[in-house]
């Protein structure tokens, strides 16, 4: 019995809002952007069983604002839905495919407005187990994850077939590899996760590089009763300089840190619904860059 | 798992990632234009078939005539005369000492232009759009200087790159012959052109503004026979500069 409501903790803890990413491009809206390990939505922290199969929609909102006031800004809105099927072949092996959806609506610094709303670069990843402190029912156990974020999205363009701006492409148009590690650790009522993700972008669309970045996770989950549950999170991201048109992006760079609150709940065996505000806390951003809050809903399914 | 499950289970995997795609099958993009100034540039007067009398009593007959503007900029009204007099410093008020070929900004263009000055009275040339950010706008800042070798509008078969104005032609004393003369300057200066406040925001998103040069008194105060090509290039360059106004619509 406390195993399964463990699991079932577990599998609460897999589902969570992580921020979305997006290229951008420094003065146009940051498409890189965003914090989080979004593998908590569809993988969960506790180790799979051989044929596990679990699909999620995880939305989410947010704004940024680049650029400088009366003279280049741009201010991005941006709403993000990411379909995800998650699936173990084996105990230790967790495959995750990720097809995002993304509406970016941008407001130029002379009042023009545009919007695009497309199919964005689809993302494969896959999380290894390395080690449990124990066969049954582990409390801690450290996970590898590597990755790939494929330029798969399609070249948005206008009436007359010219390229939107970098900022309103759902995509980057690169292949983007990635790598990272995970802790978790389940303690009675509380759960708690950590991890670190590297991702080393390539050129895309327009000779436009994002920039390298590093993202991390630290996750408190208290759970009240097995179906309710309340997680505080803090996000960092800490970014290199980005390339446009060969050169360092000016609005590029730098550290932000989120923080913010997640609510669990899972009305029956299986089902979780999570919800997610998260708020910049700090703002290290280089050049003129200011990131605002998150909000998520997430729903998964686990077959 | 039983045959009933799996079945289950493929028809909800299927579901899942087709409604993922149509959400994504939603390919739509939409735009709404912001804030535009178009900025024209327009000469008055007598054109190739027409001659000036300048007060000297010169007859000029104008067989050629370039005017090379290098930049037109928008400019907010100022809220107080302390900036006034900043902005009349170079290197304040973000101001650069030296402006670069095409140095552009939401409230400046700066890509050179060559006019041909006797094309039909009237006739406008399109210097481009200013997409400039909500406010008041009060003036527009001409800038001419020296063509440089990528303005538009250079003219063949003419060296115009290195001049702010070239004009060639005839001129005559009176009962005098036809005698050839060639004007040339590389002066240069950005002229203000203030006109009544200009409000830009959601409720008015289009200016159009346009740069009159009054081009019949060009001539005045040239002395074509007792002074210099420097002098006389930089009296009908002060000329310019005192004949252009500015029309807001």
């Amino acid at each position: 019995m406390k195993g399964a409501w463990l699991r079932k903790l577990a599998a609460a803890w897999g589902l969570t809002v992580a921020v979305g990413t997006t290229e951008i491009r420094p003065a146009a809206a940051c498409a890189a952007c965003g914090c989080g390990d979004p593998t908590l939505t569809a993988f969960g922290t506790e180790r799979p069983f051989a044929g596990r199969f679990r699909a999620s929609l995880d939305g989410r909102y947010r704004t940024d604002t680049v650029g400088q006031a009366r003279v280049d800004e741009l201010k991005l809105t941006e709403a993000r839905v990411d379909a995800q099927v998650a699936w173990a072949p084996l105990d230790r092996l967790f495959l995750l495919l990720t097809v995002p959806t993304l509406h970016r609506r941008v407001e130029y610094v002379n009042l023009a407005r545009r919007s695009s709303t497309g199919l964005g670069d689809v993302e494969i990843r896959g999380k290894v187990f390395l080690w449990q402190d124990r066969d049954f029912g582990p409390r801690h156990s450290i996970a590898v994850l590597g990755g790939v974020k494929l330029g798969t999205a399609p070249l948005q363009r206008d009436a007359g077939g010219k390229l939107l701006p970098i900022e309103l492409q759902p995509g980057t148009g690169s292949h983007d590899p990635l790598l990272g590690l995970q802790y978790a650790a389940t303690l009675d009522r509380v759960s708690l996760f950590a991890s670190a993700v590297g991702m080393a972008p390539t050129a895309g669309t327009e000779g436009f590089r994002a920039s390298p970045s590093v993202r991390t996770t630290f996750a408190a989950q208290y759970s009240f009763v097995p179906a309710f549950g309340l997680r505080a999170v803090t996000d960092g991201r800490l970014d290199g300089k980005g390339q446009e048109d060969g050169a360092a992006a000016r609005d590029s760079g730098g550290f932000v840190l989120f923080g913010g609150m997640d609510a669990l709940v899972s009305p029956v065996t299986d089902l979780l619904f999570v919800a997610t505000v998260k708020v910049p806390v700090v703002q290290a951003l280089q050049g003129f860059h200011r990131e605002g809050p998150l909000l998520g809903l997430a729903v998964a399914y686990d077959f | 798992m039983a045959k009933a499950g799996r079945f289950c289970v493929a028809i909800a995997a299927a579901t899942w990632a087709l409604l993922g795609l149509s959400v994504g099958a939603c390919d739509d993009h939409d735009h709404e234009e912001g804030l535009e100034v178009a900025v024209a540039l327009r000469a008055a007067g007598p054109s190739q078939a027409s001659a000036w009398v300048n007060r000297e009593g010169f007859t000029v007959r104008v067989t050629e005539a370039y005017v090379a503007t290098t930049s037109v900029e928008l400019v907010a009204c100022e809220t107080t005369a302390f900036r006034r007099v900043l902005r009349a410093l170079p290197g304040t008020l973000g101001e650069p000492l030296a402006r670069a070929h095409s140095a552009a900004s939401p409230t400046r263009l700066g890509d050179p232009v060559v006019e041909d000055a006797l094309r039909s009275p009237g006739a406008e040339v399109s210097y481009g759009a200013i997409k400039p950010p909500p406010g008041d706008y009060c003036s527009v800042r001409w800038g001419v200087g020296p063509a440089d070798g990528d303005a538009e509008g250079l003219p063949a078969g003419v060296d115009v790159v290195g001049k702010t104005l070239l004009i060639r032609g005839t001129y005559e004393k009176p009962g005098g012959a036809p005698v050839p003369f060639e004007i040339a300057s590389r002066g240069a200066f950005e002229l203000p052109l203030t006109f009544a406040v200009a409000r830009l925001g959601e409720d008015r998103r289009e200016l159009r503004v346009a740069i009159l040069r009054d081009q019949k008194a060009w001539f005045d105060g040239v002395d074509f026979e007792g002074s210099s090509d420097e002098a006389r290039g930089e009296r009908v360059l002060a000329n310019l500069r005192a004949g252009t106004s500015v029309e807001v619509r």
